[in-house]
């Protein structure tokens, strides 16, 4: 109660300090009037009653800091006291002001930069309703050569009705492109995913305009040709595509020719299953029709219950799944399937592997953090063995310990909230940096930004390095500093200990971040000089959707396309396929002579031409040439290896079956073989890391080769003298021209997709190598610091050696051999350390260990060269050493 | 105690100043300071200028008021009187100082009621 009204008093004070003070000042100038007075009535004189007076009074000095003690806030008094000492102390001294901001700004900087990802996008549950309890439900199907299987309507039957760890279960289709038309607007490419209604209850999601879809929605039945299905847009598609405006509910949109109605808009950052899903549909799993594991195409999304897991919801799972048979009778789940429930909590399937990766960056970070500190920390170590005399003055002066204390921490708290905000300047810049990367494959990034939690993570980390500086200063000042000349030149041994754990420390940390900086650029250079096949350079790939309904004249509408591209101005070569290289693949089917599904891949000739892949061997099935196989196919050399393995594969037969492995039925029998045209060389379709792709290109010609699939979406490629913005116009005029009803996508070019293909291994290792070449700066101003301050402390024994005829080059042996002994020491840690860690970037690794010899030897050697040339600049600074001036100056 | 109030009247010359207040009646702090003196007896040389910082503690306290008023050779003062609770807590620190006292005599006692 009294310390309260004494804030109180204390408060109310401070508002009318002036007066306060001022009332001070009166007091004590009538009291010296008053006393004097009395002194001369006593018969002194006018000038020795005023000396008398004022003696009298004691130190004025003292007074009024008592008067404010009582008046203020102690500590605010101290505080302003130590920040007026403090900055002037460090304006006296810029280069060091300016070194530590410096160094304590980097570190703050890319560790709150990283902190922000690591709290966005790992730590932050994902934004839906109690987040933790979703899981997505699929299978793995070994024996189809399915890793990951999604459900069948009657298994995602089954599990709903059985199913007792779960609280709902949901299905949906992954995205695909449909073309979408508005009256007197054109056409255009939409991300549509498909959707059942309970997707939404599942993830709990609330419209933000309009409503969800019920299950009232699905009645009528896909059956019913006059039902409109409806739809649900993307908070960002419906302000970019329809302004905003609330009308939109009840609108109707021709997707793909047919109509849909919209009827709600999803909350805006909605992004299930993708962020870029633009348009959701309704589409409910029907009742099975018979055979329960034909079709595993759903995926599936489930919340559980409380106080489950997903280890127990995969037991339940696969309980039901083996009593399958028993309930329904279906033969179909077989043993030899092997079909196995796979539970994964939602928020690993978004993050996959990122959370390793981010989690080492972050790692990386809190290491170059501890860096930044100890080398700060070193600094101020070194000032204070320079400010031992002024410090030992002010002991003298009367200065006790928590004064100096609170005088070194408002120092360094000074420097640090500089540090501070330059720091979160650069996390900015770098998080602005990442959004810009967002082409990259990192999920969530469009949710990385500096929230509250991050830049409270900043001020801590500011302050905990303050603390750390400070109490490093500290360390030195208690040092007894009475200066008597013998004691200070041959300080005890022990105390060089502080400063030489601080360089182990550093040279370890810098080690680690740069093996994992130099794995991970060995990584990409490996992969950018892998031999992909095909020539990216001068490639223009333009993305086209085909109505559905003109799926009947494909071949010749493709065919007019590519043609009429060719005639283009400055178009040297052009052609098409239904998916370009490094883009995941689609139409991946089994063949008849191996288990393994390969990808099919359409193509419009011309193609290979285009992007400069060689055809090996056979019919090169080129533009303008005339067909001479039946049914022709070209096939990857890998492919025509496994196959047919020593074997000439040209004239081969080859069969593609349907995905669960039965013969493909068209409406007038089974559908003939194809023939092996030519063999084409290897190229990377899917992945840069995976060994050469096995692939079966399927000409799109005149008579059709494969009857039974339509690709509905082409990418047209076109091999281009000089890429202007123009040509994208012409292009798309060109498009144009043959069909309007025909939508262009997105227009890309061949290299920069290629570049996309190794962006996140580029973007990982770009961090770590700015993390490991500030940690190695950071390494070598520490060595430098260690040796200047050996130097400055043992400047009387340099000069008594010099003096007595030591040679430079011994000198300076002397003084760097302490510290290189830390700086190898340091090493040696730093090799344990890099070791243990790196196993965690395996799975970003590629054309290199984990535990390469050559890197270690090479980042070990750049670490000595390092720290062993900033030891040897300082080191000469004690050859420049003046025996005389030496002596004389103690 | 709490350790404000034992800072208030830390050397007592809280407890003093209070002591003055009630014997003298509102004074300023020149004289408080000659009357402290005198009756130690000139013994207690007090660094005049800490009355100041005292006085404004007991101030904080609500155990004294100020005012400015003129004195008697015509002087602009602060003129500082006893409050309520002032007389109160003088009391309870007579009270204790009696009591510490008190002890501190019987123990100075002791060797002469031992022998």
């Amino acid at each position: 109660m009294r310390r309260i009204r004494l804030f109180f008093w204390r408060v109310w004070a401070s508002l009318r300090a002036d007066r306060l003070d001022g009332d001070l000042q009166r007091q004590i100038a009538s009291h010296l009037d008053e006393a004097a007075e009395e002194y001369v009535r006593h018969g002194l004189s006018g000038e020795e009653a005023r000396r008398r007076a004022r003696r009298d009074l004691g130190n004025l000095g003292r007074i009024e800091e008592a008067w404010r003690d009582t008046r203020a806030f102690p500590l605010l008094g101290h505080v302003r006291r130590d920040l007026r000492h403090g900055a002037r102390s460090l304006r006296r001294n810029p280069a060091f002001a300016g070194v530590v901001v410096m160094v304590l700004a980097i570190g703050i900087g890319a560790a709150t930069a990283v902190f922000a990802l690591l709290n966005n996008i790992v730590l932050q549950p994902l934004p839906y309703d109690d987040s933790d309890h979703l899981v997505t439900v699929g299978h793995s199907a070994p024996a189809r050569g399915l890793e990951h299987a999604g459900l069948s309507s009657g298994l995602y039957f089954h599990y709903a009705e059985h199913t007792e760890t779960l609280e709902s279960l949901a299905v949906y289709l992954e995205l695909a492109m449909l073309n979408l038309r508005l009256p007197d607007e054109g056409t255009e490419r939409v991300r549509v995913a498909f959707a059942s209604a309970g997707l939404f209850r599942v993830l709990r999601t609330r419209p933000a305009l309009g409503r969800l879809f019920t299950e009232e929605d699905g009645r009528p039945g896909f059956m019913n040709m006059r039902w409109t299905i409806p739809v649900l847009l993307s908070h960002s598609f419906w302000i970019g595509r329809f302004g905003g405006d609330p009308n939109v509910i009840g609108r109707i949109l021709a997707l793909n020719d047919s109509p849909r109605e919209v009827v709600g808009v999803l909350p805006e950052g909605f992004a299930f299953p993708h962020a870029d899903t633009q348009i959701w549909m309704l589409l409910e799993p029907a009742r099975p029709l018979g055979d329960v594991t034909r079709n595993l195409s759903w995926a599936a999304l489930a919340r559980m219950q409380p106080g489950m897991t997903a280890a127990s919801v995969e037991a339940e799972l696969t309980q039901l799944l083996n009593g399958l048979s028993t309930t329904s009778g279906g033969p179909d789940v077989t043993p030899e399937l092997r079909l196995r429930p796979i539970v994964t909590p939602l928020k690993s399937v978004v993050i996959r592997d990122v959370a390793h990766v981010i989690w080492l960056l972050f790692g990386g970070i809190a290491i170059l953090l501890l860096v930044a500190c100890a080398n700060a920390g070193g600094l101020f170590l070194i000032r204070a063995e320079h400010r031992s005399q002024e410090i030992a003055v002010r002991r003298a002066l009367g200065a006790h310990g928590p004064h100096l204390g609170s005088l070194f921490l408002t120092e360094a708290l000074l420097l640090a909230c500089a540090a501070a905000a330059i720091g979160l300047l650069i996390a900015h810049g770098i998080v602005t940096a990442v959004a810009a990367f967002a082409h990259i494959d990192l999920p969530r990034i469009s949710e990385v930004r500096l929230d509250p939690l991050t830049i409270l993570f900043a001020a801590a980390a500011a302050v905990s390095m303050a603390l750390c500086c400070a109490a490093l200063s500290g360390s030195a000042r208690c040092q007894p500093l009475t200066s008597s000349s013998h004691q200070r030149s041959t300080r005890r041994r022990a105390h060089l200990r502080g400063p030489d754990a601080l360089i182990v420390l550093q040279m370890a940390l810098a080690l680690t971040l740069m093996s994992a900086s130099a794995l991970m650029v060995a990584t990409y250079h490996n992969l950018s000089r892998r031999d992909l096949g095909f020539s990216p350079d001068d490639v223009l790939t333009v993305e086209i959707g085909l109505p559905t309904r003109k799926a009947p004249q494909h071949a010749t509408i493709y065919r007019d396309v590519v043609d009429e591209i060719r005639r283009l101005p400055h178009v040297d070569h052009a052609g098409a396929a239904s998916f370009v290289p490094l883009i995941a693949a689609s139409h991946v089917f089994p063949l008849e002579a191996g288990a393994t599904p390969v990808p099919f891949k359409f193509f419009v000739p011309g193609y290979f031409e285009t992007m400069g892949t060689a055809v090996l061997e056979g019919e090169r099935l080129a533009a303008g040439e005339r067909v001479s196989t039946h049914r022709p196919v070209l096939v990857s050399a890998a492919l025509a290896k496994r196959l047919f393995p020593g074997e000439r594969a040209v004239g081969r037969t080859l069969r593609r079956l349907n995905e669960d492995g039965s013969r493909v039925e068209l409406l007038d029998g089974e559908m003939p073989p194809f023939t092996i045209a030519g063999i084409t060389a290897d190229v990377r379709e899917s992945d840069l890391r995976e060994s050469p792709t096995e692939i079966v290109y399927v000409p799109v010609i005149d008579p059709p080769v494969e009857q039974s699939i339509v690709p509905t979406t082409m990418r047209v490629v076109a091999r281009t003298r000089q890429a202007s913005p123009e040509l994208i116009t012409t292009l798309r005029q060109a498009v144009a021209r043959v069909d309007p009803d025909l939508s262009v996508g997105r227009i890309q070019n061949m290299s920069a997709i290629v570049v996309q293909a190794r962006a996140r291994e580029g973007f990982i290792g770009m961090l770590l190598l700015m993390a490991a070449a500030v940690s190695l700066l950071m390494g070598a101003v520490g060595v430098y610091g260690s040796v200047a301050q050996v130097v400055q402390r043992r400047k009387r024994e340099i000069g008594v050696r010099m003096a007595l005829g030591a040679t430079h080059a011994e000198i300076v042996r002397m003084v760097v051999t302490g510290s290189m002994r830390a700086v190898l020491m340091g090493g040696a840690l730093g090799l344990v350390l890099s070791l243990m860690t790196s196993r965690m970037l395996d799975s970003l690794l590629f054309g290199v260990t984990a535990d390469d010899p050559n890197v270690y030897a090479l980042v070990t050697a750049g670490l000595l060269i390092t720290a062993g040339t900033a030891a040897l600049l300082a080191g000469r600074r004690a050859a420049r050493v003046e025996p005389l001036v030496a002596l004389r100056a103690d | 105690m709490s350790p404000e109030k034992r800072d208030v009247l830390h050397g007592t010359l809280g407890l003093m100043i209070l002591e003055t207040l009630v014997a003298l009646g509102p004074l300023h702090g020149y004289r408080i300071a000659r009357r402290i003196e005198q009756i130690s007896g000139n013994q207690l040389s007090l660094n005049q200028g800490t009355l100041y910082p005292a006085l404004l503690k007991l101030e904080r306290a609500g155990w004294i008021t100020s005012k400015w008023a003129a004195s008697d050779s015509g002087r602009q003062v602060k003129v500082y009187a006893l409050t309520r609770a002032g007389r109160r807590q003088l009391r309870a620190e007579e009270d204790a100082w009696q009591h510490a006292a008190g002890i501190v005599a019987r123990f100075l006692n002791i060797p002469e009621d031992a022998s």
